[in-house]
């Protein structure tokens, strides 16, 4: 991350932040996307974080940590967007079945759609964490900063999440989580 | 013990090879979206108090919070007394409108939950309300043909409504004059809206041109039958130059695409063909 950006950006320079939009959307969308689970919640999530970074911006301390400052806006965008899309109906996803598939290629399509569901079912914080750690790659000490929690909260966020997804897949299809089959 | 850590192993694994799958790109109407946002949106100010010195004797930290308070307390009276939007704030008592408006229908291309940005080819300028916006060149417009009268409550398909309407969203928008001493507070307060974000308090704020508009319903469950499959319904508000404005849109949108609209409007309140003030 460009330094010299931030600091324009953080004096009111809308083209440096412009710029710094460029270099981050993708990460934050995907991630936001990863926890939402839905393209139009993700877009909005986007768009609001990104608002809420550049008119807090000048409260930014550190330009050093801006992309970690950003992702913390984003997961709290992402809180909001999943308390709204509460009064909406669940999304249906159809999964992508070209032709006739094997038995391991229905197996593994199953299993993906069993994790999909089980993770829906997750509350959002444990999502985020699961994410971060998973997706992105954060050790848990990261994301405990990151998100300004105890470090023992994002532990057992991503335990509960891990458990939550696991007795899912149990309850949803005993048969598919029987050992090695993701092995 | 042993089994569960190897079951959450196992979880883990699949999570991760999950979690690979989805977009790795950020859509470009969403920056695009952001970045227009952004461009009417004020930086807040640098705190301008020091921050707290732990070092510092406790009655210095407790006369610095004090002088933090009050600073914020005579902003907040300073901005309440300012209102909303431009112009001042006048009149007597409302009669809203709304945007509880039931849904049916259909409409369009341009908009794009899930696909691409709306695109706003076209100019729509009201022959009644004293607006004009920027649509998608294949929608049809409908312009309203009576006012939108105090206390009245607007259905889609009333005739004080402008109605531009595509295959999977639609957009409507009215506007009235303020009473006589109505207050923009007040006006608010008798409207109401078909909020699902609470009291006005609570309504989140987006420029269209120099005024601030107030989203009062920002993406919850259209009433009625849906229109198209997200059937999400939005509205806002706004005052300039002594005139309410509402305009609503639902159907399959996002509340980027909602945004790009009102960042197309142009309000031109002395064009209304009821301008001057009802007694």
């Amino acid at each position: 991350m460009d330094r010299d950006l931030v600091e324009q950006a953080r004096r009111g320079d809308r083209e440096a932040f412009a710029a710094l939009v460029l270099q981050v959307s993708d990460s934050l969308y995907t991630v936001a996307h990863r926890i939402l689970r839905d393209t139009s919640l993700a877009e909005d999530a986007l768009q609001n974080a990104l608002v809420i970074a550049w008119r807090r911006l000048p409260h930014l301390r550190e330009p050093d940590r801006f992309e970690a400052w950003l992702h913390r806006i984003l997961v709290h965008a992402c809180y909001d967007e999943s308390q709204r899309s509460r009064h909406w109906t669940a999304n249906v996803r159809v999964l992508p079945v070209d032709g006739p598939s094997t038995p391991d290629r229905s197996a593994e399509l199953a299993d993906r759609d069993e994790l999909e569901r089980a993770f829906r079912r997750l509350p959002v914080d444990q999502r985020a964490v699961f994410v971060l750690h998973h997706y992105v790659g954060l050790p848990l000490v990261e994301i405990a900063e990151l998100l300004e929690i105890p470090a023992g909260t994002a532990r057992s966020r991503l335990h509960y999440a891990t458990r939550g997804l696991r007795a899912a897949l149990v309850a949803d299809d005993e048969p598919t989580i029987s050992r090695g089959r993701f092995a | 013990m042993t089994d569960d850590r190897s079951d959450d192993r196992t979880v883990e694994r699949a999570a991760r090879s999950w979690l690979e799958e989805g977009p790795t790109r950020a859509p470009e109407h969403a920056i695009r979206a952001a970045l227009a946002r952004i461009e009417s949106t004020p930086q807040e100010r640098d705190w301008p108090f020091p921050r707290p010195n732990l070092r510092a004797p406790l009655i210095a930290r407790a006369m610095t919070g004090l002088a933090v308070v009050t600073a914020i307390l005579l902003g907040g009276v300073l901005l309440a007394q300012r209102g909303i939007g431009p112009g001042p704030a006048a009149s007597p008592t409302p009669s809203p409108t709304s945007s509880a408006i039931p849904s049916t229908t259909p409409a369009p291309s341009g908009s794009s939950a899930d696909g691409g940005p709306p695109v706003l080819t076209a100019t729509f300028v009201s022959p009644r309300n004293g607006y004009s916006v920027q649509y998608p060149g294949d929608w049809k417009a409908t312009p309203a043909t009576a006012n939108w009268e105090a206390g009245a409550v607007n259905q889609w398909g009333s005739a004080a409504l402008d109605e531009l309407r595509g295959a999977t969203a639609r957009f409507a928008g009215t506007s009235q004059p303020l009473a006589t001493g109505q207050t923009t507070t007040e006006w608010l307060a008798a409207y109401g809206g078909g909020s699902c974000l609470g009291p006005p308090a609570k309504w989140l704020s987006v420029p269209i041109g120099t005024a601030t508009a107030l989203i009062d319903a920002d993406g919850c469950q259209a009433p009625g039958p849906p229109l198209g499959k997200g059937g999400r319904i939005f509205d806002a508000v706004v005052i300039a130059g002594q005139r309410a404005y509402s305009f609503t849109m639902d159907g399959e949108l996002s509340h980027a695409d909602f945004v790009a609209f009102l960042a197309t409007v142009t309000l031109d309140p002395v064009t209304a063909v009821d301008a001057s003030p009802s007694p």
